[in-house]
């Protein structure tokens, strides 16, 4: 057993499905052949309606979404997969297409992957979708993040970088913990102003991005070029994950 | 026939044109008559049956049978096209119809009585108009006409049967005719048929018709008649004859003239002059010169004279009207111009003191007329007559009067002032004085009572016996005459130096408002703008409404400019659209449409009609006066090139627009079919040299072939993605999504996603500390700092260093890219952001062109600048520009949490 598959091993000790809506065959192909060479198994739909169908008949573990689906609008797809069921959602969308990725964000996909993707990037996306659906199964109240230099108490709220603890403002610490919660995962504009300023922010992205450029100065050893509080141009931040 | 008498190649060929035109159009055949009776009728119906048994499609459109029974029997059998019935003053009159008889389009149509005046309402007011439609929708035609009923005789019948015919056809009907039966009968045949009541003859016009058919008159008629078909077989003799190359027995230069006036016997004069043009087979004009003021003619001598001028034209004559006073002078000027050597016109029927004074404008065309021959017939004086009776000036206002006798009461005050001074003569002088200066301000018949009040004052105040109209002395009565002469002639020549005067500023006037309506028009590309101009013009200059059509490509006529409620009317359009197909003029004061208010004309171009002008005049009373007329096809003539222009300039632009949008494909495939090829032959290789089992790749080998395989996937993927955004940013259809957004943000993400390309290399980026922001759409200008890193990557060897800087100027904040490779060849800097442009000489490095024209649309987009440029020491640097004013919106902090 590889590494990668143990890592991809279910709470329900089997190896996760994956279903897999997709329209091109090719695609449908290289994806079926490299997730099985890693431990998923996976059924594959063709179109939106017929994933919906299967989303409900097979309980996948999670779903990758084409958003260029001939039948639906895979923003349309999210949605109504929303209504039945919490199987985390990674969408496949073309570069240039951020509008379309931010709005199945929004309407509750997990995450992203740009096509073309490299295969590597895919499963770290299916891994942590996985996790975080896991977590929120049986949350466990482990107080101690920690993710490369970075360390953060939650109980205590502290925040350490290279053991060594900083001082953050209230809202740069909101800012931090709403991306900790989602570590791994991309939190778009709209959800990390919600979660910071409530309602009230939605209009001022340029907020947040100020207060990202400070996090960083305080994150990043070089804040230029950030390691672990990464830009997602157009759709939003991410922090990187430590995998082991 | 010798060679050198061979008609010239470009007289045949026009001799071929005319064939081949006749031959499209359809062919007419007049059966000619001299007098009713005579069974022209029954000659057609016969040769419309013998067509029929051979096969032709001959229909009957109009025939006049007059109930003969004979001529009925003939009738019979025949298809006949349904009458029209027109209203009428509550009768139902029929009449040929000739939509009907065009929807039909039969091979041969017969229309009888070709002289026939149609029905009020109908299309045409005559019907050999109608004849002329048929025969140019290319419909053989059939029809009769007597010898009474030709323009150009009717002046002649009338001498000899005294009755004057109202329907007249024109005799270019006549030339035109392809074929002309003559269909005779001896006189005392025609008088028995006549006797037997053969011959039909309307109740109310027996009596008439019976002075009419006598022996002198029908012999003389027939005698017409026959000289007429004669004149036509001998013409066509001509004809062939200079078709075969034989030169004409009186090949002449001659050139007609006829000059004349609103008089009734010009008429006379127009025929004689055409007569005697035909005769001699010369081209002829007629000329008239209208008075240089208006006002100064009557009405109905206008409308006269509009008669004598479209009779003229009728009769194939040019038409020439002059304005000026000296009618001698301008006429003997125009004919000397024209080269003409005869000059027909008419003997004065009255003599005015002027003109035995100074000699009447005939005597003075003949003492100044040179080389020309001046014919005189009865009749009118022509031209000069009207000029020379009429009162002219503007029409004398009862106040010009009191002027007169203010300069007559003022002038008495002052001589009477000095009469202890002044001997008789030194008051005509102060007279004479008064008289000249009422001359410049008044018109003529003010002036002239200045002229006799003076010399009653002068008899009445200063002659003695003082306050009597009594003279004492002899000396005293040469003065009065000598005074009441020298008044008038002084008047009469101021005035007409002042006429002369105006009528030059009025032709000043025209002449400049022509020529700046030909430069605004000229400089003109808007449709729209030309219409109106021509439409103000006119209104302006015509004193009419004016209004143009236009033709949209095919043919639909649309109006144009400024839209009046007359011009929507139905009548008024029917009249533009016939106008516009046909050609040729319509609508008031012509023979097609009358009933339309307005005059139209077609706008001619040089190829083609570009659409219709019309003209209203205001009020129910507006008369188009020939020299209205013409200033009218001068801006038709303008109006029609401007219009052409502007389709021309349109077509041109087009094929411009379509030759450079070739010429970008042209471009565009090549680089594409370039820049994709280059990464998928070297995918195709590495995949080949991989799958291959007799390669023997070391695993190091094979590591560095996927590596491969991977980066030119991932920059063919970005090509297309430059690609499709380029297309995307230029179809316009794109909104930018601005934000104020950090640059180094933006910096940072692209290196992130270059993070495998630029591995192994130094990246310096220099920016302030303090966070620097701009508004932009953070994914565009991301694209722009990726194509900037990647081509640098890509012009420079692995491992060199890259700098990035980031500055913030007043307003604007500054990104550069610059590397350290072999920089830009000279002259490159600013091609290098065109689209598809490749520096040349460096193909190993595909792909830019396309990237840098992106960064470029981006960036301007955005309101900023890009450039290149060579660093001092080694590489190329990229500056791009944002404008960054003003700073993002307040920032108000919000409220912390507790």
């Amino acid at each position: 057993m590889t590494r990668e598959e143990a890592n991809v091993r279910s709470e329900r000790g089997t190896s996760p499905l994956v279903l897999l809506i997709e329209d091109e065959a090719s695609v449908r192909r290289t994806l079926e052949a490299g997730l099985e060479a890693n431990g998923y198994r996976v059924e594959e739909a063709t179109t939106g309606l017929e994933g919906l169908k299967m989303a409900a008949q097979y309980l996948p573990d999670v779903i990758l979404l084409d958003l260029g689906l001939p039948d639906m609008d895979g923003v349309e797809v999210v949605r109504s997969l929303r209504v039945s069921t919490e199987t985390p959602v990674v969408v496949l969308s073309a570069r240039t297409r951020e509008n379309e990725k931010v709005a199945a964000l929004d309407a509750g996909a997990d995450d992203y992957v740009t096509k073309p993707f490299g295969f590597s990037e895919l499963l770290a996306r299916l891994r942590t979708a996985l996790r975080h659906a896991a977590r929120k199964q049986n949350p466990e109240p482990g107080s101690i993040f920690e993710t490369a230099h970075l360390r953060v108490d939650l109980e205590t709220r502290r925040v350490f970088v290279h053991d060594r603890e900083i001082h953050l403002t209230p809202i740069e610490y909101k800012l931090l913990i709403a991306l900790v919660r989602n570590v791994g995962r991309v939190v778009t504009h709209q959800q990390l102003l919600a979660a910071v300023w409530g309602r009230r922010g939605i209009d001022h992205a340029h907020y947040l991005r100020i207060y990202v450029g400070h996090l960083r100065r305080k994150l990043e050893p070089d804040p230029g070029r950030p390691r672990i509080l990464r830009t997602e141009i157009g759709v939003g931040y991410r922090l990187m994950e430590q995998e082991d | 026939m010798t060679e050198g008498e061979r008609p010239s190649p470009e007289r045949l060929l026009d001799l071929l044109a005319q064939e081949e035109a006749r031959r499209r159009k359809g062919r007419l055949k007049i059966f000619f008559g001299m007098a009713p009776g005579v069974g022209k009728t029954y000659a057609m119906l016969s040769e419309a049956r013998t067509l029929r048994q051979e096969g032709v499609d001959a229909v009957i459109g109009w025939v006049e049978t007059h109930g003969r029974a004979e001529t009925e029997a003939l009738a019979d059998g025949l298809e006949r096209i349904t009458p029209k019935t027109v209203p009428h003053r509550g009768i139902a009159l029929k009449d040929f119809d000739l939509d009907a008889a065009l929807a039909r389009h039969p091979k041969v149509v017969l229309v009888d009585e070709l002289a026939h005046t149609n029905a009020p309402g109908l299309r045409h007011l005559r019907r050999y108009q109608d004849v002329l439609e048929l025969l140019e929708a290319g419909i053989d035609v059939r029809t009769t006409l007597n010898v009474q009923h030709l323009e150009s005789l009717n002046d002649i019948v009338a001498g000899i049967t005294g009755v004057i015919v109202q329907e007249r056809v024109p005799d270019s009907m006549f030339d035109r005719a392809d074929e002309v039966e003559l269909v005779d009968l001896p006189t005392p045949d025609l008088l028995k048929r006549l006797e037997e009541g053969k011959v039909y003859v309307p109740d109310q016009a027996r009596r008439a018709m019976e002075g009419f058919f006598t022996t002198g008159n029908l012999t003389a008629l027939r005698e017409l008649a026959l000289r007429r078909t004669a004149e036509r077989v001998h013409d066509q003799g001509d004809r062939w004859r200079e078709a075969q190359g034989i030169t004409r027995p009186w090949a002449t230069r001659d050139k007609l003239m006829v000059a004349i006036g609103p008089a009734p016997q010009s008429a006379n004069l127009v025929r004689a002059a055409y007569r005697m043009a035909s005769r001699l087979q010369v081209p002829w004009i007629a000329v008239t010169v209208e008075s240089a003021q208006a006002g100064s003619v009557s009405d109905q001598d206008k409308a006269r004279l509009e008669a004598h001028l479209a009779l003229a034209e009728r009769l194939g004559a040019e038409i020439l009207v002059l304005s000026g006073d000296d009618v001698s002078g301008q006429v003997l000027a125009a004919a000397r111009e024209r080269s003409v050597t005869r000059l027909l016109t008419g003997k004065p029927t009255r003599s005015s003191w002027s003109a035995r004074l100074r000699g009447s404008p005939v005597d003075r065309l003949v003492r100044d007329s040179g080389g020309i021959d001046i014919l005189v017939t009865t009749g009118e004086e022509g031209a000069a007559r009207h000029k020379e009776t009429r009162p002219v000036g503007t029409p004398t206002r009862w106040t010009e009067y009191l002027w007169a006798v203010a300069a007559v009461l003022v002038t008495t005050a002052i001589c009477f002032g000095l009469r202890s001074h002044f001997v008789l003569g030194d008051y005509a002088l102060v007279y004479v004085l008064a008289i000249l200066l009422a001359s410049l301000r008044l018109s003529r018949w003010p002036a002239t009572l200045t002229a006799v009040l003076s010399v009653a004052a002068v008899d009445f105040f200063f002659v003695p016996p003082f306050l009597t109209f009594a003279v004492a002395d002899l000396r005293s009565l040469v003065t009065f005459l000598v005074l009441l002469a020298v008044g008038l002639t002084v008047s009469s020549l101021t005035l007409r130096v002042r006429r002369e005067a105006e009528s030059a500023r009025e032709r000043e006037r025209r002449t400049s408002s022509l020529y700046t309506l030909s430069r605004q028009m000229a400089a003109e590309r808007k449709l729209d703008v030309i219409c109106n101009l021509c439409a103000r013009y006119v209104r302006d200059a015509l004193g009419c409404d004016g209004v143009i059509w236009v033709a949209d490509g095919g043919k639909t006529l649309t109006l144009r400019g400024d839209i009046d409620d007359w011009m929507k009317d139905a009548r008024e359009e029917a009249a533009a659209r016939w106008v516009f197909e046909h050609e040729q003029p319509a609508g008031r004061f012509t023979d097609t449409l009358p009933s339309a208010t307005g005059f139209y004309l077609p706008l001619r171009a040089a190829t083609r009609t570009v659409g219709v002008i019309g003209i209203r005049g205001r009020g129910e009373k507006w008369l188009l006066t020939t020299s209205q007329r013409q200033h009218l096809e001068v801006v038709a003539s303008l109006a029609a090139t401007a219009v052409d222009r502007t389709r021309l300039a349109k077509e041109v632009h087009e094929n411009r627009v379509k030759a450079e949008t070739e010429k970008l494909r042209n471009d565009l495939l090549s680089t594409l079919s370039h820049d994709l090829r280059t990464p998928l032959s070297s995918l195709t290789g590495a995949v080949a040299l991989l799958s291959d089992p007799r390669s023997s790749l070391t695993d190091e080998a094979q590591k560095s072939m996927l590596g491969t395989i991977r980066a030119e996937a991932g920059r063919l993927d970005r090509l297309i993605g430059d690609v499709t955004e380029l297309t995307r940013l230029e179809s316009g259809i794109f909104a930018l999504k601005k934000e104020w957004c950090p640059v180094e943000e933006v910096i940072g993400s692209a290196l992130a996603r270059l993070e495998d390309e630029l591995k192994g290399r130094e990246i310096d980026v220099r920016r302030p500390e303090e966070l620097v922001l701009a508004p932009m759409d953070a994914v565009l200008i991301e694209q722009v700092v990726l194509n900037l890193l990647e081509n640098a990557g890509k012009h420079t060897a692995a491992g060199t260093p890259i700098d990035i800087s980031v500055e913030a100027d007043a307003g604007q904040i500054r990104v550069s890219v610059a590397d350290r490779g072999t920089g830009i060849p000279e002259g490159e800097e600013e091609r290098i952001f065109e689209k598809y442009h490749r520096v040349m000489g460096d193909r190993a490095a595909p792909g830019m062109g396309i990237g840098l024209a992106l960064c470029k649309a981006i960036v301007t987009l955005h309101g900023g600048s890009i450039e290149a440029r060579n660093r001092e020491d080694k590489g190329a640097v990229f500056t791009f520009t944002l404008p960054a004013d003003g700073g993002p919106p307040p920032f108000d902090e919000p409220s912390h949490d507790p």
